[in-house]
């Protein structure tokens, strides 16, 4: 009866380490949580989370991302005052914060996945596994480029490290670069040909990282690397796999991928109403910045169930880049009766002004500042999505656009001085935009600022801005001011020690290998 | 030859007459009983035996010679020798223990309405604190016994129901809110608690938290069939409601402060005083019957018993029924060389939980509205708020309540079958063998119509339905011997060895999608299990019946564990030392009793939660957890957490007591101190990133430390032939401090933080602190006493946001209370009785979550309007202060949990009936200065759970 001890769990739902590979789809679904890690909160429903917080919803790693990245910029504030979201409006945050810790943690964990992904396909010749194996060290890879852009110095583990209870050592931002920077190139041969199969990452995806981790390389490592941007970009570009969605909105729309013909998209994570449901991601930008007033989810979205959390709005200075105010207005304010600025030629404004452009103060209610509605849950018709729920919705989240390899290629020529090949590129952005080239500019229009607001132009509520901001130098102290920065209604300078976000505190504790950033 | 003997029959100490002394011929039934002077006459034969018999009085046996005069004195019994109490496989002479061991028996336990068993035992034994969840029907306790030894694995003590240890409280099958509600209370004798470890050890990797003992009632040998049957109404009232402002006194809120409030929603606000409390709340009528027959049918004993409670709770729409029946038969074969004990105990009920949530909700639905509305068909005709999307208005408390169907029914069958054999070759020498089995299913739902607001069904306008059932199986075989023997006069041993084997099988499922139609259905189902295999053995040895050695060992086998960490061994000892039998102190007459105890031992905790902690296993998402992989959603597949070096927790205890009585132990009493760590705690811990599969991992890592003393006093104050009075007092202190929580030592460790993200983390297990210590922020008052909002001191000193920031926080007292005291007292006289308990509690102190919920910016939302407790006329807090200490209050109390009274009709309408009427009423009356509706709440933190009544009961017992 002794021998009655070994038990093996009898839960048909739960699979044995070593049992892994006796039903060959185990491999596959093992997989799909590499993946889903990123965007939804764990195990189905919101509930069963992949960490323990205080909140399953608010904490998935693509909401918790995209709040460090947006609502830390002149693009979105918060209204709520759920613990630590003041902290991010103001850029007053400490390593208590629990969004920062959530990001720090679920990037580890989504690395670690990967790792025992790894380890449990070791040694496999099934060439669809190779794939597969190429795919998770991709995620692996894109998980610690945004440990090296958040956080810098992460703690660092591959498939070599066991599982259980120990310290992993830390890993310094340049030398981090480098592996990112090897991992990706050794693995682009094994992985899909672009647009092979979506969602899954595949080559164009893999060059897409590569050329993010490049064009930021300075910040990282102190050395510029503008000729590897190009070099990669310009494979994306010319790769017949993608094109530009004629419509603008077609990227933020319910059927933004490509299996609904938008080759434009190169990697999102992705959503459905149905099968991948979470409060993070996609339906979290939406019905946080959906309010009863001025959007309404039920008109805008066709969302009708737990809508409406008025929380996320742009502040002016983003409206101020978007609305082209000399061009449109002749340089005045825009009139309050145009809510929706309705002169603007440019397609790519879904911003509608609210109760009034200023937001009196941090925590005040959602019905001020500027209401974003660029992402929503119908199709770009207005029709109802594949997978239609009322309350989660089937737009994926957009990582690598086509837009953006144009952008890189331009800011990468620009810094090169080839400046009418920043033009060109930029150009084909803005004619997307405008519908013709009566948005075009020239060699002499382009500028540092210049590609920067092009970049929030195009790039807004997508969680791009704080890295943009960090690149031109314009995060952090006076340069470039807006509304509650600092935590003043007009803003005021911060240290330049939080272009890094400070380690988490509860991993201070748990880990005495992990030394903090500098000025925390 | 006849002779007519006469005599007087008195007390031996106090020389009274004693009148009701049975005189009975030996061998015959021939006898009579004295008179009320004490006097008796009875014809007897020469050389016959005389046999004088009184209860409380140790019997003597005269025979006649010559004498015609025989007068008798009677020595008086010292109360309690020669009992004998319950211990793990196992009984013992009480004044043979050396362990902490109490034993509450039937006539002591509390009386009224009680359909739990856990409700007879509150109060009546120092070390043990019992607290309800609240007043629902049929709602379950939480049980501790000498603090908590653990922080994450459970703190439940090992019950023990006839030899069958049963399923943790923490595994109840789902729809079953309380793990004890098989067992009628009336089918129980005894319940034994066993606190100190050398009392536990025997059980092992289970005995960190304390074990109970529950024995049920039994027939006994030679006895007539005896039938009873007792029944009982209550009428249950609600004791007090939350003060909470009327309509018209919201109005005048509102109007007067335009300030705070958007006056364009003044239109908002209605024209009614509806008082939601009342409208939810009712008072409410139980009965419940039972009939019991038992007696001995030829060399079989045996007791049947049926019992029906139906309980009525006090919030409207919740109610219970239950229906037991046990059958105990206990015949002796081959001689009385094997005993047979065979139980079988059978529940079947059917809860109906309603919706508690309406308490929370009457409190904040807004006073100046109807409930119900003329034209409303869209919510059933009740009156709403109007959905505002995420603002979602307060749910009419009334509609909540009604119009949920939340009910479940739950099957319990536990049965055992007990066998000992006395070999005949060598008698001292006895083989057990316990064969039992514990089935219990559930079935249950949680609907909600369509017409339920969104808040409640979590899609608007399309209700909810859940369907829900577990099953728990639990079987069980121990087989052990014992060898008894008194070697010489000086020289007594006991000693027992076993072996035990229990396998514990677990699952659930779950089945929730909107009632309009199958969008959005999410089904869920899971299995589990555990095993544990033990060899245990234990040894008495008696020296001269003055020093007592007592030593266990249990060698506990768990599949929980890894295969390196699976076997833990929990070793105890004690010696005692009955002072009072040592030749110096033979002679003073008024020592009864005076035993030294001193006790040492190590036990376990095995209960984590888990089946299997310390293996790498993966588990498959449900729906709405799928992930797109080569064009096709599949399920995703997620490795877990593990720790495959996780292992038992183990608490050293360490006991010292002494028993003590006086006049013939009519003061009789217990002092204990106790000393107990636990270390290699089992804490859930934030891990290193990357080491593992989550940011927590449930790992061996801490310490703590709990000690205390016990005091435990008996006092018969009266004894007389028709009257008698008995009190009894209890008093514990305990005090629980965290040693180690972390892998590696971090002074600057904040600790375990408690709480979540809307009301502010307000709890915290810190190194040397109790566990759960509330944490806060310091309130600075104003020159009137009153707090000052939102200002706090900065203990951190570095200015910025203190409200909220934890860095900021201070711990200041926890939930446990320091003191607690129980109280009973009996009195008889003649045929009637009164019977009272009391308990109070000491230093315990509740964060009044209520209170600190109230501000005015809350009383106005977006599209509705909120009502506020009238606590806010005292502090008057615009914006919600959630982490100000202000709210966390000394919760001391003193409570009458019940007093009864009966009379006892003899031979009723001139038959061999015994009737008895009683009445009762429980949770008389509450003694605090804590502010919020009742002191005591389990986990310390007030927020509106459901209020305990005030129940008053009458009773009928009939035996025949």
């Amino acid at each position: 009866c002794v021998d009655d001890l070994d038990v093996k769990p009898i839960d048909p739902n739960t699979v044995l380490s070593g049992n892994l590979g006796d039903d060959p789809e185990n491999i596959e679904r093992a997989l799909g949580k590499l993946y889903a890690s990123f965007i939804i909160a764990g195990q189905g429903e919101g509930h069963d989370a992949d960490i323990s917080s205080s909140d399953d919803g608010f904490f998935t790693l693509a909401r918790a991302y995209w709040n460090l990245q947006t609502i830390t910029t002149d693009e979105g504030i918060c209204a709520w005052g759920d613990v630590g979201i003041a902290d991010l409006n103001t850029q007053t945050w400490t390593p208590q914060n629990p969004f920062l810790t959530a990001v720090y943690q679920r990037l580890s964990l989504s690395i670690t996945y990967c790792n025992d992904f790894l380890n449990t396909t070791a040694g496999t010749s099934d060439p669809d596994v190779i794939r597969y194996r190429a795919e998770a060290r991709f995620l692996r890879a894109l998980a610690y480029s945004w440990h090296m852009d958040l956080f810098g110095n992460p703690p660092f583990t591959t498939e070599a490290d066991r599982v259980g209870k120990y310290y992993p050592e830390q890993i310094q931002r340049a030398d981090l670069f480098r592996y990112v920077v090897d991992e990706l190139k050794a693995i682009e041969s094994d992985l899909g040909d672009p647009g092979y199969s979506y969602p899954q990452a595949d080559k164009g995806t893999c060059w897409m990282l590569l050329s993010k981790v490049y064009l930021n390389a300075e910040v990282y490592t102190g050395t510029a690397k503008w000729d590897s941007v190009k070099f990669y970009t310009d494979k994306v570009i010319a790769d017949p796999a993608y094109s530009l969605a004629s419509n603008y909105r077609k990227n933020f729309a319910a059927d933004n991928d490509r299996h609904h013909g938008n080759n434009e998209m190169i990697f999102a994570f992705a959503e459905d109403g149905v099968n991948t449901q979470g409060n993070g991601g996609t339906t979290f930008i939406i019905q946080s910045s959906s309010d009863a007033t001025y959007i309404p989810a039920e008109y805008y979205h066709g969302l009708t169930s737990n809508t409406n959390w008025n929380g996320n709005r742009a502040r002016k200075q983003l409206m101020n880049i978007l609305v082209d105010t000399l061009a449109t207005y002749g340089n005045v304010n825009v009139p309050a009766d145009d809510t929706i600025f309705a002169q603007n030629p440019d397609t790519r404004i879904y911003l509608r002004q609210k109760r009034s452009l200023d937001i009196p103060s941090v925590s005040s209610s959602g019905d001020f500042g500027v209401g974003v509605y660029k992402f929503t849950a119908t199709n770009l018709d207005g029709s109802e999505a594949d997978n239609y729920n009322p309350t989660y919705a089937c737009t994926d989240f957009p990582i690598f656009r086509l837009a953006d390899a144009y952008m890189m290629r331009a800011e990468a020529a620009f810094r090169n001085g080839n400046m009418s090949d920043a033009a060109d590129d930029i150009n084909v952005v803005r004619r997307r935009a405008y519908g013709d080239n009566s948005g075009d500019i020239t060699a002499a229009d382009v500028t540092a600022d210049f590609i920067l607001n092009e970049r929030a132009r195009e790039f807004y509520y997508e969680g791009q801005r704080r890295t943009d901001l960090i690149r031109f130098g314009k995060f952090t102290g006076d340069d470039y001011l807006w509304a509650w920065k600092g935590g003043t209604f007009d803003g005021t300078s911060t240290s330049s020690h939080r272009d890094l976000y400070p380690i988490p505190g509860d991993e201070i504790s748990a880990n005495q290998n992990i030394k903090q950033n500098d000025g925390y | 030859q006849q002779v007519t003997i006469s005599g007087t029959v008195r007390d031996a100490g106090m020389s009274e007459v004693l009148p009701g002394v049975t005189v009975l011929i030996k061998g015959t039934t021939t006898g009579t009983i004295t008179t009320p002077d004490g006097t008796y006459t009875l014809n007897a034969n020469k050389g016959d035996v005389l046999m004088f018999s009184f209860i409380g009085y140790m019997g003597q046996e005269i025979t006649v010679g010559d004498q015609t005069v025989i007068d008798v004195q009677l020595e008086p019994e010292v109360i309690g020798v020669g009992e004998v109490v319950v211990i793990g496989y196992g009984v013992q002479k009480k004044e043979d223990k050396t362990g902490s061991v109490v034993s509450v028996s039937s006539k002591d336990f509390n009386k009224g309405n009680i359909t739990s068993p856990q409700d007879l035992l509150v109060g009546k034994s120092s070390g043990v604190v019992i607290t309800s969840s609240g007043g629902a029907p049929g709602s379950g306790s939480t049980i501790r016994i000498r603090g908590g030894s653990s922080l994450n694995a459970s703190n439940d003590p090992l019950i023990i129901v006839d030899g069958m240890p049963i399923e943790g409280v923490g595994n109840n099958v789902s729809g079953s809110s309380n793990a004890l509600s098989f067992i009628n209370p009336n089918d129980i004798e005894t319940f034994t608690v066993l606190k100190d470890a050398s009392a536990t050890a025997i059980y092992g990797s289970r005995a960190s938290n304390g074990v109970i003992i529950i024995t049920t009632k039994k027939g006994s040998k030679g006895t007539p069939l005896k039938l009873s049957y007792s029944g009982s109404v209550s009428i249950s009232t609600p004791e007090d409601y939350v003060d909470v402002y009327s309509g018209d006194e919201m109005r005048k809120i509102a109007l007067d402060n335009e300030g705070l409030f958007d006056p364009t929603y003044y239109n908002l606000l209605g024209t009614e005083n509806t008082d939601w409390q009342d409208e939810i709340f009712r008072t409410a009528i139980s009965h419940d019957h039972n009939f019991a027959a038992s007696g001995a049918y030829k060399n079989l004993p045996y007791r049947v018993s049926l019992g029906y409670t139906d309980q009525t709770g006090i919030l409207e729409n919740t109610d219970m029924q239950r229906f037991t029946a046990s059958l105990n038969l206990s015949p002796s074969l081959l001689d009385d060389h094997l005993k047979v004990n065979a139980n079988a105990k059978l529940m079947s009920s059917k809860h109906n939980f309603g919706d508690d949530g309406a308490i929370g909700s009457a409190i904040s639905m807004d006073p100046t509205q109807p409930v119900y509305e003329e034209g409303a068909d869209e919510f059933g005709g009740y009156y709403q708020w109007q959905n505002h999307g995420a603002n979602l208005g307060t749910p009419n408390p009334v509609e909540q309540a009604m119009a949920v169907d939340n009910q479940s029914d739950v099957i319990r069958f536990v049965g055992n079958l007990k066998l000992d054999y006395k070999l005949p070759f060598l008698p001292e020498l006895k083989a057990s063998l316990n064969l039992a089995t514990d089935y219990n299913e559930s079935d249950g739902h949680n609907n909600r119509p369509i017409t339920s607001p969104s808040t409640l069904s979590e899609a608007s306008g399309e209700g909810k339905l859940n369907d829900y059932g577990g099953t728990n199986k639990n079987n069980l075989l121990d087989f052990y011997l014992n060898y008894n023997k008194e070697l010489t006069e000086s020289h007594r041993v006991d000693a027992t060895a076993g072996y035990s084997w229990q396998h514990f099988e677990r699952e659930g499922n779950s089945y929730t999608r909107v009632a309009s139609g199958n969008i959005d259905d999410v089904k869920t189902s899971w299995i589990t299990e555990n095993y544990l295999v033990s060899f245990f053995g234990r040894l008495n040895y008696a020296f001269r019946n003055k020093y007592l050695l007592t030593g266990t060992f249990r060698y506990d086998g768990s599949s929980r564990f890894d295969e390196d960490n699976r076997w833990g061994f929990f070793p105890s000892t004690a010696f005692a030392w009955k002072i009072h039998e040592e030749a110096f102190l033979k002679d003073v007459d008024f020592l009864s009793d005076l035993k030294l105890r001193l006790g040492w031992g190590i036990t376990g905790q095995q209960d984590i939660g888990n089946d299997y902690p310390a293996q790498a296993a993966y588990t498959l998402a449900g729906a709405a957890g799928y992930y797109m992989i080569n064009g096709e959603y599949i399920p995703t597949l997620r490795p877990e957490t593990y720790d495959p070096d996780i292992k038992w927790e183990e608490t050293t205890t360490q006991n010292i007591g002494i028993d003590f009585g006086f006049l013939n132990n009519r003061i009789n009493g217990t002092i204990d101190y106790y000393f107990r760590e636990t270390e290699d705690l089992l804490n859930t811990v934030t891990i290193p990133s990357g080491s593992n599969f989550s940011n927590n991992l449930l790992t061996n890592v801490g310490s703590l430390e709990n000690k205390g003393i016990e005091v435990g006093l008996n006092f018969v104050a009266i004894s007389k032939q028709d009257m008698s009075l008995n009190l009894g007092l209890n008093f514990s202190h305990n005090k629980n401090e965290i040693t180690k929580l972390l892998l590696n030592d971090d002074s600057d460790y904040i600790g375990i933080l408690y709480g979540d993200a809307f009301n502010g983390i307000t709890q915290v297990t810190r190194v040397g602190e109790p566990a759960y210590s509330f944490f806060m922020n310091k309130q600075v008052y104003g020159s009137d006493g009153k707090p000052v909002e939102g200002l706090y001191e900065d203990l951190a000193g570095n200015g910025g946001v203190i409200s909220g920031d934890n860095g900021n926080k201070y711990v200041y007292h926890s939930p446990a209370p320091e003191y607690t005291f129980g109280f009973s007292a009996r009195f008889n006289y003649k045929d009637f009785d009164i019977s009272t308990s009391l308990r109070a509690n000491i230093d315990n102190y509740v964060l009044n979550q209520v209170a600190s919920g109230a501000s005015y910016d809350q009383m106005q939302q977006i599209g509705y309007w909120k009502n506020m407790p009238t606590h806010l006329s005292k502090t008057n807090f615009v914006k919600r202060q959630f982490t100000s200490d202000y709210f966390v209050e000394n919760a001391s109390f003193l409570k009458m949990d019940n007093i009864s009274a009966g009379y006892n009709f003899n031979k009723v309408a001139g038959k061999d009936i015994n009737a008895r009427v009683s009445f009762t009423v429980q949770n008389v009356f509450t003694i605090t200065e804590y502010t919020g509706l009742d002191p005591e709440v389990d986990e310390g933190i007030d927020n509106n759970f459901y209020p305990r009544p005030r129940t008053f009961t009458l009773g009928v017992n009939l035996t025949f």
